[in-house]
């Protein structure tokens, strides 16, 4: 299952191939979804992502080019796009996530893709404590939780101008550790 | 490096109103240094989301998905009972639907523009001689639409095309609800831009027609709660084939 895979599968989602959309929806189902609960903490608001992700795959309301990258990248960056929108969408409406401590529970069908992704995630926590404690929470604040540059400089103490520049460097850092333990993130 | 350049994280994050993401978009478009840096955020980026734990996938989110891509919309049964002498159908010519996004916007910008110039007249001229009104129809409105009225209108430039809804009297809208534009193809609706409120009540949209390949022949304005949404949601208020 390569990424050239991925892009056969969309180019036939576009053409409405109901199987093709199946493949892709099989595949990527449970990444985008944990992914969304990563970042809303709520599963409810997780499904509508997740929902709503693959709908406009199907209807081509987002559109994936090849050439601005991967297939898997893109697709996690629209439930990126839309969990922060709508993290956002319901503070205004004084939602509050609920967090639920059932909900991390490891299948013990797991596929090979996700076998893959334990151990790209494992690789990553490891990368991720070796930074320090002020990285991580810069990383958490801006990737995560989608803070602006000035909530992140309130929140970190830094003055405004810094916060992009502190951002990189954590996560020059972090890919730095994942590139030195030789991973298999490719 | 401008004040733009400033912009870029939180464009990254989403956290800029529409005007700044605007505003920023346009400054992308010329500014290689903010592409550049907007493509290196992406990269850095991009192994974050395997962090993520795996969680149990609610066991029926596949079923709803794919009910929802076989789901018939129920839009036409509002849609089709309008009186047919309210449509005024043109005669069909073919279209292109290939414009680049760029070409649309400019496009959708000047015609817009001399839209406004007759503003209050139903009836526009339209004064620019390479622009070509291909088919214009006064859409009905529907029960819940009270008094609303509208007018849609294609418009070709050399071949690109846009379609032009302008709106008046439409029924007041509850705080965080908008007017959505639908284009409908047998029974399938395809969102066409938000109109923009100018007035109490009036408001008009410009939308390019180039992601808008298909066969639609129907044109409708609902009340949404989001823009944009794979289907109509709230109430069809105007209605009218084209």
């Amino acid at each position: 299952m390569t990424a050239q895979d991925d892009v056969n599968l969309y180019e036939k989602v576009a053409v409405q191939d109901r199987h093709a959309f199946e493949l892709l929806y099989d595949r990527y189902e449970k990444l985008v979804f944990s992914f969304a609960y990563r970042l809303t903490k709520d599963r409810t608001i997780a499904e509508e992502v997740t929902q709503d992700i693959f709908l406009k795959l199907w209807h081509g309301t987002s559109i994936y080019q090849e050439e601005k990258g991967k297939f898997s990248s893109w697709l996690l960056t629209i439930t990126r796009n839309k969990a922060i929108d709508e993290i956002r969408r319901l503070k205004r409406h004084d939602h509050e996530p609920m967090l639920e401590k059932d909900a991390l529970i490891e299948g013990a069908d797991s596929t090979e893709r996700e076998v893959e992704w334990k151990e790209r995630r494992e690789e990553l926590r490891a990368a991720i404590t070796a930074l320090s404690a002020d990285q991580q929470e810069v990383i958490e604040l801006f990737y995560f939780q989608g803070y602006s540059q000035q909530k992140i400089s309130d929140r970190c103490n830094l003055p405004l101008g810094t916060v992009k520049g502190r951002i990189r460097l954590a996560l020059k850092h972090l890919n730095g550790l994942i590139g030195q333990e030789g991973g298999v993130l490719e | 490096m401008n004040k733009s350049c400033d912009m870029l994280i939180d464009y990254f994050n989403r956290t800029l109103t529409d005007e700044e993401t605007f505003e920023f978009e346009q400054h992308l478009i010329e500014c290689e240094s903010c592409q550049e840096e907007l493509m290196e955020w992406e990269t850095l980026t991009e192994d974050l989301p395997f962090l993520s734990e795996e969680v149990e996938v609610p066991t029926n989110l596949k079923a709803r998905v794919f009910a929802e891509i076989d789901k018939k919309p129920v839009i036409m049964d509002n849609v089709k009972p309008f009186p047919s002498t309210k449509i005024d159908k043109q005669p069909k010519k073919p279209f292109k639907f290939a414009l680049p996004t760029l070409a649309a916007a400019l496009i959708v910008s000047v015609i817009s523009n001399i839209y406004l110039v007759n503003d209050s007249n139903k009836e526009p001229e339209i004064v620019a001689s390479d622009i070509e009104v291909l088919g214009k129809t006064v859409l009905a409105a529907q029960p819940g639409g009270e008094d609303a009225s509208a007018v849609a209108m294609l418009l070709s430039d050399k071949g690109e095309n846009v379609l032009v809804v302008d709106a008046e009297n439409l029924p007041t809208l509850k705080e965080d609800e908008l007017y959505q534009v639908w284009v409908i193809e047998g029974e399938q609706p395809y969102p066409a831009g938000v109109i923009e409120l100018t007035e109490a009540g009036g408001g008009k949209v410009s939308y390019p027609l180039a992601d808008l390949e298909g066969k639609w022949d129907t044109i409708a304005i609902t009340i949404e709660k989001e823009p944009n949404l794979q289907l109509p949601e709230g109430n069809v208020i105007l209605a009218g084939g084209i």
